[in-house]
Order: C-alpha cells, then structure tokens, then sequence
C-alpha cells in the first residue's frame, strides 16, 4: 500500500507541475527514493524541436560527452527500446539486443562517468517519436527489484507530464501575437553569454565572481521564464528576442 | 433502442444491449470470432474458446452492454468493446481482484471496461482509428449514461497510449506479472474534460456519436 501511495502521490505532483524544471525536481527526489540516483527521460532524437522534449540529471561531463559524441543514435538502451515493451533493467538489455562494439564501449565509458545499473521504460507512442525515462543508480550500486513497477508507472506517468508540459509550453512564433519578452536580470543574461560561449557554470562563476550554484540557480530562471527545457532553447529564445546578440557569443 | 452512428467515416457504432442484441446476431458473432483471433491466436491469452472458434467468457451474459463498429457497405463488425456493471460479478471483482490494494470500485456509475478488440482483418492505420473511434466513444457513452468512471485491467505497454489519448488514469494497485505479461489495475475517470482532452488528441472537433431517437432506431 505504500508503494501504491508514493505512486498516487506522483501522480497528482506530476499532473500539477508548472514546467519541465518543476517536473525534474520531482523526478529527482523520486530517483533517489527508489534508490537510483539520475533520471534522463525523453524523446529519442538528436536535436529537440517542436513538442520534443528531454530532460535528465546525468552529470555534466556524461552529458557533454554523451552529446559530442554523438551517442544518442548507438545507446544501447535507446536500440533496445525498439524491442522492449515495458521497462528492462540494463544488466538484462543483451537479451534484447546484441551489443556492438561501440555501444560495449557507451557503457564502460557511463559506468566511468558514474552511472551504473538502470531501469529504461520505453514509451511507443502511435504516430508519435519514441521516447524513455530511465532511472540510474550510482555505479556499483544495487538496485531492488521490488521497486521497478513503481519505476515502470512512474516513467509512465512522468513522461504524459512531459508531453503536456512541452505541448502547452509558450512559444513564440514570427508574425504571431507575441504575449511579451520574458524579464532577464543583467546577471541572468551574463550567465545565458558565458553559458552560449562553451563555459560550465564553474568557470562563468569565476568570470562573474559568483559560485557555480548562483549561476546554475541564474540559467534555471531563466529557464522558467521562457518556459523551456535546456540552455541551448534558451539561448535560441533570448538571441531570437534580441536581449542577446550574436556578438556577445562569437567575436567577443 | 439507440443507435449510434460516427459522422464522416466508413463506419457506425452501435450500442447493443439485451434489449436489442437481436438485430446484431451476425455482428455479435463475428465479433467473438475476431476476439479469438485477437486475444488468443495473437496475444496468447489464456481465456475459454467455444467451438474452437469464439472466445466467449462467463460475463458476456445479457447484463454486458457492448459498442460495437460496424462497415457500413458490409455491416460486418470491425471494433467493440465490452461493458460490465460493477454491481455484479465482473473481471476485477474475480479474476483479478488481487490486482487492487484497496477494496475492488463498485458502483452503480462504475463500469469495467474489457476486451477492447479491432479487428486482425483491418491494416494497422485503419486498427488505429477504430481504437480511437472506440476510445471516444466510451467516454461518450459514459456521458450519457451516467457513469462517472470505468475500471479496467491493462497490460503496462498499454499505460502510456491510455494517458496520451487523454484518459485519466488511477492506478488501484502496482501492476504485476501475469503469464509473462506486466498487468495492472486502473480507474479511469470520466468528465467532460476527458471527452475534450481525447477530440483535441485525435483532431475530432464533433461529437463522433450519432444518437438517433428511440422511436427512428426501432
């Protein structure tokens, strides 16, 4: 009955979440109370447009390498989404699909960067882009299989609010009625530049003379002002609503 | 007797009740042949065939109301699904009554809603608009009947096409695993807004249901 209840308590957080930075937050304390500590969840594409939406809490240099690399295309637990109906743990993921040498290599380089084992549910959405939300425990860390029906319907679940949250997200569109430019403070801005120039939050807060966590704490802001998911949207937004230029970011 | 036609497609539905099963007798027929086809010969369930040919349970008795699709140039069935009254012995009430936490949801406004069946004869585009036809058209016939939310069993994999199609789910129990299938409980209420949430999804902006007048229908 408690599990049924943490569930239904998701349920009615998630359905109630403002944003998708609101959304993360529950998606994190729920990570960790099932006993993983990251989450990624989102649709299965390189570049995000449109109602696409991912967000996770990786950390940083997976994340880069992950992106640079182009990895999204050969992960394993993305490949073996095509043939999961519902949620597998990746200790079990070479039953579905045959690892290539490449995707072994994805692995060992995640478990490196500190992620071990973890629970993918695969969302197969008719006529739709397919998406996941995983759940991953700290490497070398066990996870309890009593948990991942818990983690079956909370990625269920978790992944609907994405969809409504980035389906009802503001968007601006050229010629439309635009319902006003959001309100950035100078600092957030110095933030979005450094941010849009390649610099992690550690070395604009050394620029800036602030600590990396009031910089993270500026670009979440930001984040929520515009109402989207990732630094790279919001730096989209803010050049196309000219509160940056592009000189800030190049030729400086 | 009512009867329920979808504006602009090929198809009609119709609500068939003990008082009027008798005009759908073929239609009736077909449609447990189709679900032998669907549910044993291609989901594998474990559930009774009669004649080696129709999948018939105990509660498909006069108290089942089903909507059933039918072509309009054949007649011939092409969707259902099956209504069963909570005040009675129903699947979860039985069966799987073990699905729930809590006590099984039983009421005069409560329905189960089963056996959700396209037929295998349609292409998939096709399979996928008659789920939607049938979709909106249990949240309508909800409406206007008075049921205020049905109870199911749904197998997991089913779960997020259910909440995308605008449904709103409470789980009544965490899903489990049946035969090698991850099934779990749910309620799913129904209001108004569910009935908008599903027309916004599948782009009808009319009611699909067609109700002719007793009198016309008989």
């Amino acid at each position: 009955m408690g599990q049924l209840r943490d569930v239904q308590l998701f349920i009615r957080k998630a359905n109630d979440a403002q944003d998708l930075p609101d959304l993360s937050h529950l998606l994190d304390d729920m990570s960790r109370s099932l006993g993983f500590r990251y989450f990624a969840l989102g649709h299965h594409v390189r570049v995000l447009s449109g109602d696409l939406v991912q967000i996770a809490n990786y950390p940083h240099s997976w994340t880069e390498r992950f992106a640079t690399l182009g990895y999204l295309s050969d992960d394993p637990a993305v490949t073996a989404c095509q043939k999961a109906i519902v949620g597998f743990l990746w200790s079990d993921m070479h039953r579905l699909i045959t690892l290539s040498e490449r995707q072994k290599t994805i692995l060992t380089e995640s478990r490196h960067a500190g992620l071990g084992e973890g629970f993918t549910v695969p969302i197969h959405l008719p006529g739709e882009c397919e998406g996941s939300c995983n759940f991953v425990a700290t490497a070398g860390k066990s996870v309890s299989t009593a948990v991942l029906p818990v983690a079956q319907y909370v990625g269920c679940f978790a992944f609907e609010a994405a969809r409504r949250l980035a389906l009802n997200a503001p968007r601006r569109i050229a010629g439309s009625q635009t319902p006003g430019i959001p309100h950035l403070s100078s600092r957030q801005l110095d933030c979005i530049v450094l941010a849009a120039r390649g610099k992690s939050d550690t070395d604009a807060g050394q620029l800036l003379g602030i600590s990396n966590q009031t910089v993270h704490q500026h670009i979440e802001t930001a984040k929520r002002r515009y109402g989207v998911a990732t630094r790279t949207q919001l730096v989209v937004h803010a050049l196309f609503d000219s509160q940056l230029i592009f000189q800030d970011i190049l030729r400086h | 007797m009512l009867c329920v036609g979808l504006r602009r497609t090929n198809s009609v539905v119709h609500i068939v009740t003990n008082l009027n099963r008798g005009r759908f007798r073929r239609q009736i027929d077909q449609m447990h042949r189709d679900r032998k086809r669907l549910f044993v010969d291609r989901l594998k369930w474990d559930v009774s065939v009669i004649d080696g040919e129709f999948e018939i349970d105990e509660f498909d008795t006069d108290r089942a109301i089903y909507l059933i699709e039918t072509d309009r140039t054949t007649a011939r069935h092409v969707a259902s699904v099956r209504f069963l009254p909570t005040t009675q012995p129903h699947i979860l009430s039985t069966v799987f009554s073990s699905l729930c936490d809590g006590p099984v949801p039983i009421g005069e406004d409560i329905m189960e809603l089963t056996r959700l069946c396209v037929s295998p004869d349609l292409a998939k585009s096709a399979a996928v608009s008659m789920c939607h036809h049938m979709w909106i058209a249990s949240v309508e016939f909800a409406l206007l009947f008075g049921i205020s939310r049905y109870t199911g069993v749904s197998q997991a994999q089913f779960l997020s096409s259910l909440l995308s199609s605008g449904w709103e789910i409470e789980p009544l129990g965490l899903p489990r695993d049946i035969d090698g299938q991850i099934t779990g409980a749910v309620a799913m209420p129904i209001t108004p807004d569910t009935l908008r949430r599903a027309r916004a999804r599948f782009g009808y902006r009319y009611p699909v249901l067609e109700v002719i007048p007793q009198t016309q229908a008989a």
